[in-house]
């Protein structure tokens, strides 16, 4: 069995006395899909951060490609693209400039790549970065993390201030060809779920800092089932039932039985019922 | 040799200026040299002239360079870019430095190595390398790059060497530390080597790890955004607060100078002194009727505050426009005052007692201003308003002061108790801006606004 692209391992993260992250454990295999789901301050960017290294957990431990994440070696870095929530970007240059330096950083940037991106995504590339609109600055973002052809990409709602036309640019970009068929894993968090729903392999779901679920898109599509909340089964086969809710959702697995009992539901039916 | 290296410098921000400033030091030296090679006071004064700006020149170098380091970190850090790049760009950075730093300490070196020049030579190297190495550190403990012991202390060093040059005398404080023996001159200049050659090793072995931290926002910022609520009704340039179309600060700069314009003509010769009222004064302060007409300021013209009940009070728009342009002149006058005295006290050694008895001399602007103010409001709204009508108006009160020029001082002064200047004064200003508030509707502001925006 292969080692997982990404690792948590019981990453727990408390600030002022408000836990962040409860014990969060997860191996995401290579070349996976994963969507991160969860309401605001449920703590998928913090889950982000961690993983990826840049904020340091109170307690457990991840990694990327093998590679402990806070202590990333060169070459492993050069095979990761990150896109924050709020890209930090050097605001004095030009979108061109910008794009050069950063270039300089990897030894597999491909600046044609690059600058293809950059013009599929309609960048101004002789505007100054503090002058981009909020929009254009996450495409940049979304440019800086592709344009080395990185093997696993962590993304922080990166299409949350981008049109339908970019957002379709960005899935493009991210699910488009790779150069010698290499896999290319992906974990990304948004709220845009009808768009998730299309190329995601994997959900985790979050709630109050904890993963709630976490498995393929397509189990969940065969064995979850939003049923009556009368309706008889396990406690086991229950992922979630909210007090006073007419339904819950049940995992047929445990309750084959029920199949029939209840209805299969779409990514947006299941986080809303999840978040109950 | 040492060289700068060229195809990053042009990424850092503020490479031009510093190309810039370096430059004009240069020529400063080599245009004092005949004077420093000569004898007498003169020669102390140039070494001091040149001193002073160089050290703020450090620091500011030292501030900024070390700043773009952290930029670096955190811009690099976010997007896990591989390290070499990173460490070849904080060492291309601190290479700045220690150029700007070996430019400066030579330059001062040299110059009290002339033979009239009294202080020990190694005094103003020394004084550089001081200033440097706080100024780096300061700024490394605040981008997390270097964890530095009493952070908290370094972050007081901006506000305790603007209390040291204004409140201390700096000429004795220089004399005294010159006089110190060549061993603590020596220790001193050797503090920036030794830091630089720390952080260059430090950095070649083990870069510092970027980590996540809550952004707060910058004094910058801030003023941005004041800026930004702002709208300045001006006779040519657009300057209206939009985030897309300009930089805030940038904006506070040209307003900044906008509204300054008018006080670098008043504070020569106040209108009212002593009881007396000097009239060819008065005549020139209602000239600046006409800047500050070109410069109106409105507050909050966002179309949200303007839908919010009572957001824009028919009847009230000239009171509005009136006070908020009289309170960005006050905070405009307040810096303008401040850099006066910073420049009489470092530049010409002024004693703090002068600085506050011409400032005190001059109190009577507060009430000039706001009536000059509301007169500027009421001519602006009036229907003839406009670039000719304002020419005219400034040529014939060009044509009065001529002629009260041709007039003997005391011909020209009227006594004026206190009390009836002042009633006048602000009487006037209430009156002014009363009638004001009848001419400007809504219609009228946003013609001007449109104006602004058009030509």
């Amino acid at each position: 069995m292969t080692s997982p692209a990404i690792g948590a391992n019981k990453l727990t993260l408390t600030r002022e006395n408000t836990t962040i992250l409860d014990a969060i454990s997860i191996d995401i295999p290579a070349g996976s899909v994963v969507g991160l789901v969860g309401r605001n301050g449920a703590g998928k960017s913090s889950l982000l951060r961690c993983l990826a290294g840049l904020v340091e957990p109170d307690s457990g431990s991840s990694s990327l490609l093998g590679c402990p994440s806070l202590e990333l070696s060169d070459a492993v870095r050069a095979r990761l693209g990150y896109v924050a929530q709020a890209p930090d970007l050097f605001e004095w240059m030009n979108v061109y400039e910008h794009l050069c330096l950063v270039g300089r950083a990897y030894p597999t940037w491909d600046e044609q790549r690059c600058l293809v991106l950059a013009a599929r995504f309609e960048l101004p590339l002789g505007k100054a970065v503090r002058e981009l609109s909020g929009g254009d600055q996450q495409k940049m973002a979304v440019v800086l993390a592709l344009a080395h052809d990185p093997d696993l990409l962590l993304l922080d709602e990166p299409v949350s201030s981008l049109d339908p036309l970019a957002r379709q640019e960005f899935m493009r970009a991210m699910f488009g060809a790779r150069a010698e068929h290499r896999e290319r894993t992906i974990i990304v968090s948004s709220h845009i779920l009808t768009d998730l729903e299309r190329v995601v392999s994997h959900v985790a779901f979050m709630r109050r800092g904890a993963l709630q679920l976490f498995d393929t898109w397509d189990a969940m599509l065969e064995y979850l089932r939003l049923a009556p909340v009368d309706t008889v089964v396990p406690d086991k086969a229950i992922i979630c039932r909210a007090a006073g809710a007419p339904s819950m959702v049940i995992d047929i697995r445990h309750a084959p039985g029920a199949a029939s009992a209840g209805k299969v539901m779409t990514l947006t039916e299941l986080f809303a019922e999840l978040n109950k | 040799m040492i060289s700068l290296p060229d195809p990053l410098l042009k990424h850092l921000r503020h490479s031009t200026l510093l190309k810039m400033v370096l430059a004009s030091f240069l020529v400063y030296w080599i245009c004092m040299l005949p004077s420093l090679l000569g004898s007498g006071t003169s020669s102390q004064a140039s070494v001091r002239v040149f001193l002073l700006p160089a050290m703020a020149t450090m620091y500011w170098v030292a501030t900024s360079m070390t700043g773009e380091m952290g930029r670096m970190l955190d811009v690099f850090g976010q997007l896990l870019a591989p390290h070499p790049f990173r460490r070849r760009l904080l060492a291309e950075k601190l290479w700045v430095i220690i150029i700007a730093w070996a430019f400066l300490a030579t330059g001062v070196a040299l110059q009290l190595a002339m033979p009239e020049s009294h202080a020990a030579v190694l005094s103003g190297p020394a004084l550089i390398s001081l200033i440097a190495c706080l100024a780096m550190l300061r700024a490394l403990s605040g981008t997390g790059l270097v964890a530095v012991p009493l952070a908290d202390v370094l972050s007081a060093l901006p506000v305790v060497l603007c209390v040291a040059v204004l409140g201390l005398d700096m000429h004795r404080l220089l004399d005294w530390f010159g006089a110190l023996p060549f061993a603590v001159h020596a220790a001193c200049t050797l503090t920036f080597p030794l830091l630089a050659l720390a952080l260059h090793r430090r950095w070649g072995s083990a870069l510092p790890e970027y980590r996540w931290r809550e952004r707060k926002p910058a004094a910058g910022r801030w003023l941005a955004v004041q800026a930004r609520r702002i709208t300045i009704l001006t006779w040519k340039k657009p300057l209206i607060g939009e985030p897309e179309k300009s930089s805030g600060l940038w904006l506070v700069l040209d307003q900044a100078i906008m509204v300054s314009l008018p006080f670098i003509f008043m504070v020569n010769r106040p209108v009212w002194e002593n009881g007396s009222l000097n009239t060819d004064r008065l005549l020139m302060s209602l000239m600046m009727v006409v800047m500050v007409a070109g410069a109106l300021v409105v507050h909050d013209l966002h179309w949200r505050s303007l839908l919010r009940p009572g957001g824009l009070k028919r009847g009230r728009i000239a009171s509005r426009i009136w006070a908020a342009t009289v309170i960005v002149q006050l905070c405009v006058f307040t810096v303008y005052a401040i850099a006066l005295a910073a420049v009489a006290r470092l530049g010409l050694g002024t004693p703090p007692e002068v600085i506050f008895a011409l400032v005190a001399r001059n109190w009577t602007m507060l009430l000039e201003l706001p009536f000059i103010t509301a007169f500027a409001v009421l001519v602006r709204a009036s229907p003839l308003a406009g670039k000719w009508t304002v020419i005219v108006f400034a040529g014939l009160l060009m044509a009065v002061m001529m002629m009260m020029l041709s007039l003997s001082p005391k011909q020209t002064m009227l006594h004026v108790p206190l009390a009836w200047y002042a009633g006048a004064s602000i009487c006037l200003s209430a009156a002014l801006v009363m009638l004001a508030n009848r001419v400007w509707t809504i219609k009228r502001l946003f013609t001007e606004v449109a104006r602004s925006q058009a030509n």
